[in-house]
């Protein structure tokens, strides 16, 4: 990433901050049927009836760079305390599922790594599939099948859920970055020099390896995160997404607002370092 | 594109689906009985808490659900190929940057939750969340466009166009596009599964389709309670959702020999 660029993300992250807190004069000015009520609801906030648009965004820029995100309808608690609670169930799975992604995928790509990077097999479609799918077929085998899935269980069936379709992206992506290693130039060059393959691949390209997961390692847990719930609502797992489902039916607006808010701004900083280390450890990038 | 025999057979199979789905919804008015029947040959998949027959609401979800698709797909393959066409055409080195940076930056936020967010404070609803998911994904069909344009302004054909004389817009409308229109509509299709996984997901939230229509996602939600005592509430929607993304990716399977 240039430093422009690094800049650029800087710039947006701050954007997004100061946009965020336009919300409710976008309620307003929407023309939404009693907004005080709505903007109450959602963004924890009281509306006195000729507040300046000013005053109001004043207002709820300082909630957001305080975290007072409100109190959890539901819960009573206050949100931040709410998502700091979840998210820590969450990563229970979340790390663990990272994990497992990256070793299995690596292990099925070093496995299949004479195989064609463009074309698929047959089966390649079970690792689209929601993962909802998989959830209620583990949780209806496990009662068929006499297991517990209330006990300690479930967080191993969480974890290997939530990485099938990572895995599919791992194995996928050491698959196509090993075709372009050994077809390239450099490649081809050490090894007509007598340099055996393990050992090019040792001093010379593993790095390459740990740039092309980085790249991806964002989207990665964009797409844990975003579809937690598919794991923690059957498995009753206490983590953010089930009280996000919690959250919709109880119309515990706040808490899924700031949850909202808070994924966006952590994504955004993650995107940062991200893009900063990469910065650092690929020489293409400078 | 070389579409393989067992693609031919599922896409055969998905029009019956089509054809029953209509029937069901425009033909048939829904017939109520008795609650959480199990299967039996009157209701091949039982009946609800409502006492709807599951077979029929789950034709009609996935009748949405493909109307849903067909509807994003629509949206962001024209949205897309508009303002990433744009982009490319017009403004300076310093704007592209900004625009492209900005681009990026939202492709890298989640996107999902953004959808969640905005579907909250605007309400759910089949309409709302055609528009709200098509706004989410048309970031990265921008910068697909964009790029696959950038590098395709370096080609021999466009520099001998231009040392013809011919306009900007000219090349762009007569050349360019219709030269990344086949990679473009191969990357649009291989959205499918990401759009159905969310529309399934703000289903599932009770966020995209509202009752009384039916979903998927809201088929599997309401299924959950009755996980063991009644399966077949479940049971219909995941077998359809595993015939549909069995013939999406075996349609990508075909392109892929393309």
């Amino acid at each position: 990433m240039k430093r422009y660029n690094l800049i650029y993300r800087i710039l947006f992250l701050l954007l997004t901050v100061l946009v965020i807190p336009l919300l409710p004069i976008i309620i307003i000015f929407l023309g939404t049927n009693s907004p005080e009520y709505v903007i109450k609801g959602t963004l924890n906030m009281s509306v006195s009836p000729g507040v300046s648009p000013w005053n109001l965004y004043l207002e709820a820029l300082k909630n957001l760079l305080t975290f007072n995100l409100g109190t959890s309808i539901s819960s009573g608690q206050s949100v931040i305390n709410e998502i700091g609670a979840g998210l820590g169930q969450s990563f229970k799975i979340i790390i663990p599922a990272l994990v497992l992604s990256y070793l299995l995928g690596t292990l099925i790509g070093i496995l299949r790594k004479g195989k064609s990077p463009i074309t698929g097999k047959r089966y390649d479609f079970i690792f689209y599939i929601p993962m909802i799918v998989f959830s209620y077929f583990f949780l209806f085998l496990s009662d068929k099948l006499g297991i517990d899935f209330t006990s300690g269980i479930r967080y191993v069936y969480a974890v290997i859920i939530l990485s099938i379709y990572p895995v599919f992206i791992v194995y996928k992506s050491f698959i196509s970055r090993y075709h372009t290693i050994i077809e390239s130039d450099f490649y081809q060059f050490h090894l007509s020099t007598g340099v055996g393959k393990s050992n090019i691949f040792k001093n010379f390209l593993v790095k390459y390896f740990g740039i092309e997961y980085l790249s991806f390692l964002e989207n990665l847990v964009i797409y844990m995160f975003g579809f937690i719930y598919f794991v923690e609502s059957p498995f009753a797992i206490n983590g953010m997404g089930y009280k996000f489902v919690l959250g919709i039916q109880r119309f515990d607006y706040p808490l899924i607002i700031g949850f909202c808010i808070v994924s966006i701004i952590f994504f955004s900083v993650i995107n940062i370092i991200i893009g900063y280390i990469q910065s650092k450890i690929d020489p293409r990038r400078t | 594109m070389k579409i393989k025999k067992q693609t031919w057979l599922l896409s055969f199979l998905l029009i019956i689906i089509i054809i029953i789905t209509c029937h069901n919804i425009f033909l048939s008015p829904s017939k109520q009985t008795t609650l959480l029947i199990s299967p039996n040959w009157n209701h091949w998949f039982g009946t609800d808490i409502n006492g709807n027959d599951v077979f029929i609401r789950t034709l009609g979800a996935f009748g949405y659900e493909l109307l849903n698709l067909v509807s994003v797909l629509f949206l962001v393959w024209i949205l897309g190929l508009l303002l990433g066409s744009l982009v490319s055409q017009i403004g300076g080195q310093a704007f592209k940057a900004f625009f492209l940076n900005l681009v990026h930056y939202m492709a890298t936020l989640p996107v999902l939750l953004i959808a969640l967010f905005l579907l909250i404070l605007f309400g759910g609803g089949f309409f709302n969340a055609v528009i709200i998911l098509s706004i989410t994904i048309i970031p990265t069909q921008i910068l697909f466009v964009y790029n696959q344009l950038e590098t395709a302004q370096n080609e021999s054909f466009v520099v001998a166009k231009k040392s013809y004389g011919l306009s900007n817009t000219a090349i762009y409308k007569s050349h360019l596009i219709p030269f990344i229109l086949k990679k473009y509509n191969s990357y649009t299709l291989s959205r499918i599964p990401e759009i159905i996984m969310m529309n399934l997901a703000l289903n599932f939230l009770g966020l995209g389709i509202q009752e009384p229509h039916p979903s998927l996602g809201r088929m599997l939600f309401d299924g959950l309670s009755f996980m063991f005592s009644a399966w077949w509430l479940w049971i219909s929607p995941v077998i359809l959702i595993f015939l549909l993304f069995l013939i999406v990716i075996s349609i990508n399977h075909g392109k892929a020999y393309d």
